[in-house]
């Protein structure tokens, strides 16, 4: 399980959409505070490979 | 009624305008980019599937590039007070709206190259006007042509277009778009300051866009409204199109060569706008409704810049603009009573 924030909500919409098409069941929530004080929108998902993630608009993957 | 204000505000919206905005009041309207349950990640993907179909109709490669605004004045305003600095140098194609004017006229510009502003189309005489880009900064105003005529924002080089869901469109009143283009994007200093629900610990616009633009909470219940009226227009696109040009032939054939009724100038958008010579232009609308009615509407149009190049300020004139749902007949109606009372 991982966490990916944002630089923008509307990259997380993106994130959410393209992992969907790839088969990845993708929960958005507010960001864990210990991750970031900036506010937002992170994606909660299983991934194996967290090299192969969408970049765009990605600021951090984190461990959940 | 025979309704001919559509330059103002189009009537009847497009299929399922309404209800689109009224579903987004009933179900939660929800606030989006705020809170973090379901309720609010469901409208956020929603705004972000017409924010998608307005970059894909208006040809936009990177939607972070289409801008939600309160309406076309606002995204003007944006652009303008954002590049506009005193003395900056500007030229302006075409007849500009007060929503230009004015802003010029409050920030100092002064004639010059430094910014074009291209009003594509005339919301008094209805021709159309186009700016090459010359490498200053290239603003369209589209108010009068957004789902008319089409445009491919990227492909003319522009740096910025504004536009309004409630006109050519046919969506709702209170929402606006603003395309930018990539280097406007990077260069253009945020004229509206507010949270974005992203970098909240900052006290600086997020340099992201299309936050870095949109502060505050959108006109979602609009955006929805917007979103349905886009897909019908892209749904009609073709029709849309032969429609207009018929509507426009047949008005500047009906609305020429009428006596006592000066036809300010040959359209290429379907409106129309009329100087009565033996009666005020404003008791012309009105016997206009009364007698016939005829929705128009008279006046200065905010545009006296156009008034005074057609020869008609500052009486104005009496305008008529047709929409997608306005019949040939109804046009030869409206004719037909413009030449009952032009005598007088």
């Amino acid at each position: 399980m991982m966490y990916v924030t944002f630089y923008s909500h509307y990259g997380a919409i993106r994130f959410k959409q393209e992992m969907e098409r790839r088969g990845a069941a993708v929960t958005l929530m507010p960001v864990p505070r210990r991750l970031s004080s900036s506010c937002g929108t992170c994606a909660r998902l299983e991934w194996e490979d967290a090299e192969s993630l969408p970049r765009e608009d990605v600021e951090g993957v984190y461990p959940a | 009624m025979i309704f001919l204000d559509n330059a103002a505000g189009s009537y009847p919206k497009a299929p399922g305008v309404a209800e689109a905005a009224a579903a987004w009041l009933k179900t939660g309207a929800p606030n989006i980019g705020r809170g973090g349950y379901r309720l609010a990640y469901d409208g956020a993907e929603r705004v972000t599937e017409t924010r998608e179909a307005l970059a894909a109709f208006f040809g936009v490669a990177d939607p972070r590039r289409v801008v939600f605004t309160p309406g076309c004045t606002w995204g003007l305003n944006l652009v303008l007070g954002g590049l506009i600095r005193p003395g900056t140098g500007v030229r302006l194609v075409g007849y500009p709206h007060n929503a230009v004017a004015r802003p010029l006229a409050a920030l100092g510009a002064a004639e010059g190259d430094g910014v074009t502003v291209l009003t594509q189309g005339s919301n008094v005489s209805g021709e159309i006007f186009s700016a090459p880009p010359d490498g200053s900064w290239l603003l369209v105003d589209a108010a009068q042509t957004a789902g008319v005529l089409p445009i491919d924002f990227d492909g003319m080089g522009a740096d910025a277009l504004c536009l309004s869901a409630h006109k050519g469109l046919m969506g709702p009143q209170g929402v606006g778009v603003l395309l930018l283009s990539e280097r406007l994007a990077g260069a253009l200093e945020p004229r509206v300051f507010g949270g974005t629900g992203s970098f909240s610990d900052s006290d600086a616009m997020p340099p992201c866009l299309p936050d870095r633009f949109e502060p505050g909470t959108p006109n979602l219940c609009g955006i929805a409204g917007l979103g349905a009226a886009l897909a019908f227009v892209r749904e009609n696109r073709d029709e849309i199109s032969r429609r207009k040009a018929r509507q426009t032939a047949a008005m500047a054939a009906l609305f020429s060569d009428i006596p006592g009724a000066r036809l300010l100038a040959r359209p290429g958008l379907p409106l129309v706008s009329l100087d009565f010579e033996a009666l005020d232009n404003a008791e012309a609308a009105f016997r206009l409704e009364e007698e016939f009615g005829v929705c128009t509407r008279c006046g200065l149009h905010c545009a006296p810049a156009a008034h005074r190049a057609l020869g008609s300020f500052p009486q104005g004139a009496v305008r008529f603009s047709a929409g997608f749902f306005t019949t040939i007949d109804e046009l030869e109606q409206a004719a037909e009573a413009v030449r009952r009372i032009a005598h007088g």
